[in-house]
């Protein structure tokens, strides 16, 4: 079920990144969706370690064939490791937040967030997310704004972002990336001074305030006035802004509100199921009391 | 003939009158009214020309006089009358009404003169052959049909059509049937019109009085027809169909249909009666058939003549009012249902069973409506047959070899298809929700995802280890634990490794299939399920309530419950858990009560009933044994207890506290008595079978149906007391010097340990006494021992589900007593000293479980110390001077026990405590609460493992992490590892031995368990979903999951192949072909369907799919390699189970990243 038009998206690039390869050996199948024409695409390497670190070797697992398995399917562990980070943080409802996995790489996701309070209100941040390829056994992932924002820990020259220092060791199953996504929001709205990558910033925050605030506005109007160009990196799915155009996103706002309406699947065959006469809060069969059953 | 000319001639007239004058058309019918008057007459003088009453009675008195000079009519008057009707008819019809819907003329004057009642009376006098009636009624149907006005207002259209009608209604059955055609066919038109204009009711109501109940007569002439074949069915039934309908929005029709007819009855015995012109036996065709699908039921007329009848009842159903639904429902359960279909799923031959069950599949396939459906699943999930509920019948009967296990496995394929919670509950979920296979980690894991697919990589990692998977890659080290890639730079390794090419790209591209279909699947339950009532996720239904009285307490199987007992630590066994289900919130215990429906609560709470409540404990003993035995051993009987019929509550916390109390040091004797006393057992079985005979004889006598307050059993309480009395010494003395202690003690923890340790001395010591005894009491004769209802309610079946060859003798409630004769002579004393134990140790007061377990203790004490009590007789007995004789009335009540209590704390030392003796569930539940506790400090000293589960392992000191540990902390770790050996029900343990099986089962076999797993591994339910793909070693070895199912298939495999050092290329190139055909077929099949899921390849020229891909050919097809047939399974089996693997895990990673059903913002979709 399709939450977020994103969602759908980034479903199918798995599905492209495979058809592609099958596609010139033996023709498509049903599953396999079209080909778009925008190339071969780039395929991520292979993480290192693909393999769960902790195996649990009392349950005989057979030692020759964790090559050959891994081999085929390592990319699909990476693969739906990096969905599912990206449905939680569909799920975390982050405010202001918003990220889109690229067209070329599950690696690389496009965001861009909106500070709605504070000193950088109304600012309005493209940034990039680079994660590791061995993710999630890696480093902490990178985070790069576009435009290098006037702030302590955004270095000036390349726009990124000190993630590290939040997450000082990536820990599987206990961060998530979306953790790094409310941690670049949170830095808008506290700012550390600490170990600055722009140092400049960090004094002027300690010492000046008033010039703080001034270049800090300067910036925002700066990033905001390079809203409307085209996306620093070429993807498909990168997140490119653009005035108000009733032809195009009348419809789209239409479409989202109306939303709403599950789209019901075909439903094959004329068998009843869904069916529960459990009275909530029990668990006892048919003690619903009121008569009609629900299907 | 005057109509049916008529009637043929005006389809295909094609004159209308509408340029005529309207009177014109007057004039011409009254001239020809006028005419036919005159002909009538001419052979009716007697006849007088005033209304029908009169004429009749005027027909009445010269009925006889007149017959003779009727004499036929002239041929040429009959025809001139036949044509003035077609004309008056005519213009009858094409009139049109007059101003405001008033009476067009012709129509006025019809009414005025009668004449449609003349006409009908006129042909009823001239001998109402078949044929006057046939034209009778094609003459209305042509009226009702094509009239413009609304005849049917008028009262003298309506009573002679009624008339005629009731004179059709003795219509036998005819030369040909045409009367009955059109009679149904005029019914069905009648009741269209009915429907069409509802103000026409009023006159069928309002005719009633006078026609005789026009309405049932509607009605009731179609009743008939209901189960007919034919178009003559068919029209009856869409009438009928039309009349439900209007029963829905007329609450009078519904209530005369469901009071004064006989239609609900009809259709349900109707139902009955098609059922049993079914074939008993079907022939089958081949070995791996196991379900009836269309094709095959087509071929059987008695079958679809079926199916058409329960889709009109499905029909009925959907349309009719309510109170007819209901109606109808309950005739169909009580009428069919329970009569008719239980007994015929319990039939003697296997043949007939497994045609019963394959019909039953058929059913719930094919019934449409929810309501009728529900009546079908109440009745496998409620109903009981000879005590045992259908759905265990069922479950049973799944681990039978021959093909009535297939069938039924096809059967539970239906009922998991339904994704009905009901359905699930019974079957999957009452055994998970209290949480007892998972520890606490584990549940808390629940809710989180496993966003790495660390369950899936193992999944996969138990391919085979020859399977040909892709080793492109020279790089990949030797060792095994992990894989080296290559950095992105090599692009030429990273291009192609995992990206399938050469000729095994069918091995792994079909794993994205996998992942298709899971999604859909997944997506699929989840829409499914959203309207079920609670998530099943640990929390809710919230694990505490249900724990202690759901079938989690169930033992069984022997080995695991000896297995539970060594992996944990002696304390914590000794005293049980802890019953939770006296929390003080009395909704909680109305739950726990009630979920004891059925195989819910153990054999040990339904001892207890012996004293309550009528029940049959061999049978229920039994169906502990039996579930037992058929999770572990296959075996067939697969009875399970009945439901209790409650008694008073408190009794019911007292028996849950007890049983709790008593499995727990029980369960620790296990290991040391079995061996010896079931070989005794086997050495005995045949005395034991008769004596049990009488145990079972006396509990029908006993319960409530035959009331006479007689002894129970006899022969149970004669070995009892033999038992207890000559090894009352050794018990009593312990149970004395324990008592004493621990009423010094204040350290509770020291006292269990001792307890424990003396435990297992007294029982290992009355067990050897107890065997002895046996031997030498089996030729003792009856006597009036009256049972201690708690001795026999104390037939536990824990340690005693004895070996496999034990259980399967038993085929029936007979056998089964066998070992828990062994039992309660082991546990009864435990449970009396157990209780003495939560007695004495808080020191309030007392409560009715020490008073019944008082009796048995009283047995022992009255063999060194005879005591005036009811209960004890000390060696009196000539024969055999260990044969208490009292009589005990087996519903005793409390004062007895008080008093013998009384005694028996006198006679060991210790004074009774004379506080206020109530049946005081609040203090007694406290003072539980209190032992619970101190219980919980005490294992928390013992330092009962933990066994986290590997996947979380890091340490969590930050984040939410943190927090959840510390509040389940709080909360679960005290009550969570406290109660009995978790058990995740004979369903799926049944199904996991069928799957451990694979390499042995039939192909069909392979195919239903495999994809009846797949299925219930997509269903959204964390506490599910976790239980089956979850990779963790679980905490009790007793639980074994699919996973180590798996893993130990797996080993099977490697070992099979490794003794044929060919077989590996012969599977592969078996599995090649399979999956070449497999995609083949999917390929051909979405291009014929042309499917919206197949996308259209938009870079081609023409964008169709068809000239885009080439079509490999058949012959391509890698050829299929020669399999010996008998190898053809195995073969098969391997090639699944890897697929299978595949197939889990793509499910496993769908799950991963689906969207919670239960979360906000699937809600807000």
């Amino acid at each position: 079920m399709n939450l977020n038009p994103f969602w759908s998206m980034s479903a199918n690039t798995s599905r492209k990144q495979r058809s592609d390869e099958e596609q010139s050996g033996h023709g498509e199948q049903r599953a396999s969706p079209a080909r778009l024409p925008f190339g071969k695409k780039q395929l991520p390497p292979i993480p290192k370690n693909a393999a769960p670190i902790t195996k649990p070797t009392s349950m005989g697992t057979p030692a020759q064939s964790a090559n050959g398995t891994h081999a085929s399917y390592g990319p699909f562990y990476l693969e739906y490791s990096l969905l599912a980070e990206f449905t939680l943080v569909i799920k975390q409802k982050l405010p202001g937040i918003y990220v889109q996995p690229s067209y070329k790489s599950a690696l690389m996701w496009f965001g861009v967030i909106f500070i709605r309070h504070g000193l950088y209100q109304d600012g309005v941040f493209k940034f990039t997310v680079y994660i590791p390829d061995n993710y999630p056994d890696g480093e902490c992932p990178k985070l790069v704004f576009d435009i290098p924002v006037f702030h302590p820990l955004v270095d000036p020259v390349s726009g990124e972002l000190d993630v590290r220092r939040a997450f000082t060791k990536w820990r599987r199953n206990h961060n998530h990336i979306w953790q790094v996504l409310m941690y670049a929001r949170t830095v808008f709205y506290k700012i550390s001074t600490t170990e600055p990558l722009n140092p400049e910033a960090a004094v002027l925050y300690e010492r000046d305030v008033q010039l703080f605030k001034s270049k800090v506005v300067d910036s925002v109007r700066l990033c905001n006035s390079h809203l409307f160009d085209q996306p620093k990196i070429e993807d498909p799915y990168a997140i490119s802004f653009s005035p108000w155009n009733p032809a195009v996103h009348d419809e789209a706002k239409e479409k989202m509100f109306a939303y709403k309406r599950r789209p019901e699947e075909h439903h094959k065959g004329t068998q009843v199921s869904g069916l529960s006469w459990v009275k909530p809060g029990s668990t006892q069969p048919f003690s619903k009391e009121d008569n009609p059953p629900q299907s | 003939m005057m109509a049916s000319v008529v009637v043929g001639g005006n389809r295909k007239k094609s004159l209308t009158l509408t340029g005529v004058d309207p009177e014109t058309c007057m004039i011409v019918f009254k001239n020809h009214w006028a005419q036919v008057v005159k002909i009538l007459e001419k052979h009716e003088p007697s006849r007088s020309s005033s209304g029908a009453l009169s004429f009749l009675s005027g027909h009445h008195s010269s009925s006889s006089a007149g017959a003779l000079r009727l004499g036929p009519i002239p041929p040429d008057e009959a025809s001139a009358v036949q044509n003035y009707v077609e004309h008056m008819l005519f213009l009858l019809m094409e009139e049109d009404a007059g101003q405001g819907g008033a009476m067009g003329p012709i129509l006025e004057f019809v009414v005025l003169e009668g004449v449609m009642e003349r006409l009908f009376l006129w042909s009823l006098r001239r001998q109402f052959t078949e044929d006057m009636k046939l034209e009778q009624l094609r003459m209305y149907q042509m009226l009702l049909c094509q009239a413009k006005q609304p005849l049917l207002h008028h009262k003298p259209i309506l009573r002679p059509l009624m008339m005629l009608l009731a004179s059709c209604a003795g219509a036998a059955v005819d030369s040909g049937g045409v009367v009955e055609a059109e009679l149904v066919l005029l019914l069905n038109q009648l009741c269209v019109a009915l429907v069409k204009d509802p103000s026409v009711l009023e006159l069928f109501f309002h005719t009633s009085e006078d026609q005789g109940a026009a309405n049932f007569l509607l009605f009731s002439l179609l009743i008939p027809y209901t189960h007919r074949q034919g178009l003559v069915g068919q029209q009856a039934r869409d009438a009928l169909l039309v009349i439900m309908s209007l029963s829905a929005s007329e609450p009078r029709v519904a209530q005369h249909i469901a009071e004064n007819t006989y239609f609900c009855p009809v259709l349900a015995t109707g139902l009955s009666g098609l059922y049993s012109s079914l074939p008993a036996r079907l022939q089958v065709y081949s070995e791996d058939w196991h379900c009836l699908d269309q094709g095959d039921w087509q071929q059987v007329p008695a079958l679809v003549h079926f199916l058409h009848s329960l889709d009109f009842c499905s029909a009925v159903t959907k349309a009719a009012h309510p109170s007819i639904c209901s109606q109808l429902l309950n005739y169909i359960y009580n009428g069919f249902l329970v009569p008719v279909l239980a007994p015929a799923l319990h039939k003697l031959t296997v043949e007939e069973v497994m045609t019963t069950t394959a019909y039953l599949d058929l059913f719930l396939r094919s019934i449409s409506e929810p309501a009728l459906l529900q009546t079908f699943l109440s009745f496998i999930l409620l109903h009981t047959h000879d005590n045992v509920h259908i759905l265990d019948t069922l479950v049973s009967r799944v681990n039978t070899p021959f093909q009535l296990g297939t069938v039924s496995l096809a059967l539970f394929r239906t009922l998991i298809g339904l994704f009905c919670e009901d359905v699930m509950l019974q079957l999957v979920f009452r055994y998970l929700i209290p949480c007892s296979h998972l520890n606490r980690r584990q549940r808390s894991s629940l809710q989180l995802r496993d966003c790495y697919s660390s369950s899936s990589t193992l999944f996969l990692l138990l391919m085979p280890s020859w399977c040909p998977v892709y080793f492109h890659n020279t790089n990949t080290p030797s060792d095994s634990e992990q894989i080296r890639w290559p950095k992105a730079e090599d692009l030429s390794v990273s291009d192609s490794v995992g990206y399938c090419r050469g000729s095994d790209f069918l091995m792994d591209v079909n794993y994205l299939q996998y992942l298709w279909e899971a999604r859909q699947a997944i997506s699929n339950s989840h829409r499914a399920c959203r309207l079920w009532s609670a998530p099943y996720d640990g929390i809710n239904p919230p694990p505490q309530e249900y724990r202690s009285d759901t079938p989690a307490d169930d033992i069984d199987d022997e080995e695991e419950l000896i297995k539970q007992v060594k992996s944990n630590s002696i304390c914590s066994l000794v005293i049980t858990p802890p019953p939770l289900a006296l929390s003080p919130t009395p909704s909680s215990d109305t739950i726990s009560i009630s979920n004891q429906t059925g195989r819910g609560s153990s054999a040990l709470e339904l001892e207890w009933d012996d004293i309550f409540a009528d029940e049959d404990v061999t049978l229920s003993l039994n169906a502990a044994l039996a579930n037992g035995s058929a999770a572990g051993e296959g075996d067939k009987c697969g009875s399970s207890p009945a439901p209790p019929p409650l008694p008073p509550r408190h009794i019911q916390e007292m028996r849950r506290s007890a049983t709790k109390l008593v499995r727990g040091s029980y369960v620790e004797e296990s290991e040391f008595q079995d061996d010896v006393l079931v070989y005794d057992l086997v050495a005995q079985k045949d005395t034991k079978a008769a004596l049990l005979e009488r145990i079972k004889a006396a509990n029908r006598r006993s319960r409530g149906s035959i009331s006479k307050g007689q002894p129970v059993s006899t022969a149970v309480t004669k070995t009892l007391s033999t038992m207890w009395t000559t090894t009352g010494r050794t018990v009593m003395e312990t149970v004395n010097s324990i008592m004493l202690t621990r009423r010094r003690s204040e350290d509770f923890a020291k006292d269990e340990r001792r307890r424990s340790e003396d435990y297992s001395k007294i029982l290992r010591r009355r067990s050897e006494d107890c065997v002895r005894e046996l031997r030498t009491t089996k030729e003792e004769e009856e006597d009036e021992i009256r049972i201690v209802g708690v001795g026999e309610s104390h037939l536990f079946t824990n340690g005693f589900h004895g070996k496999n060859h034990i259980i399967n003798k038993f085929d029936d409630t007979d056998g089964a007593i066998e070992p828990f004769k062994q039992n309660f002579s082991v546990n009864d004393v435990t449970v009396c000293v157990n209780h003495m134990h939560t007695a004495h140790q808080p020191r309030t007061h007392h409560n009715p479980p020490h008073m019944q377990c008082l009796e048995s203790n009283s047995v022992p004490n009255g063999h060194f110390k005879p005591e005036p009590q009811k209960l004890c007789s000390s060696s009196s007995n000539a024969k055999s001077p260990n044969l208490p004789k009292k009589q005990v009335p087996n519903n005793d009540n409390d004062n007895n026990f008080l008093s013998q209590y009384y005694e028996l704390m006198l006679s060991l030392g210790v004074e009774p405590d004379c506080d206020d003796i109530t049946d005081n569930i609040c203090t007694f539940r406290s003072r539980v609460q209190q032992l619970r506790q101190k219980l919980e400090e005490e294992d928390e000293e013992l330092g009962t493992d933990f066994a986290f589960s590997s996947s979380w392992d890091d340490v969590d000191d930050e984040g939410e992490t943190a927090v959840m540990e510390e509040e389940h902390e709080g909360e679960e770790s005290r009550s969570s590892r406290k109660h009995g050996v978790p058990f995740t029900g004979p369903f799926i343990s049944v199904l996991l031995s069928r799957l451990e099986n694979l390499l042995e089962n039939t192909i069909a076999v392979n195919l239903l368990v495999t994809g009846i797993l797949a299925q219930l591994a997509s269903y959204p339910q964390p506490l599910l979903r976790s239980f089956l793909l979850s990779t963790h070693t679980p905490n009790h070895t007793s639980v074994r999951t699919l996973y180590q199912v798996l893993v130990s298939v797996h080993a099977q495999i490697e070992r099979y192949v490794a003794d044929r050092p060919d077989y590996p290329a012969l599977v592969t190139q078996a599995w090649r072909f399979l999956l070449a055909k497999d995609q083949d077929a999917k390929f051909r099949e979405c291009l014929q369907s042309h499917d919206g899921d197949f996308i259209l390849d938009a870079s081609l020229p023409n964008g169709s799919v068809k000239n885009a891909l080439p079509l490999p050919p058949l012959s391509v097809l890698p050829p299929c390699p020669t399999i010996p047939p008998q190898a053809k399974s195995r073969v098969f089996a391997i090639v699944l189970f890897a697929e299978f693997l595949k197939e889990l895990a793509a499910i496993a990673q769908e799950h991963s990243i689906s969207p919670d059903c239960w979360s906000e913002e699937a809600q807000n979709i």
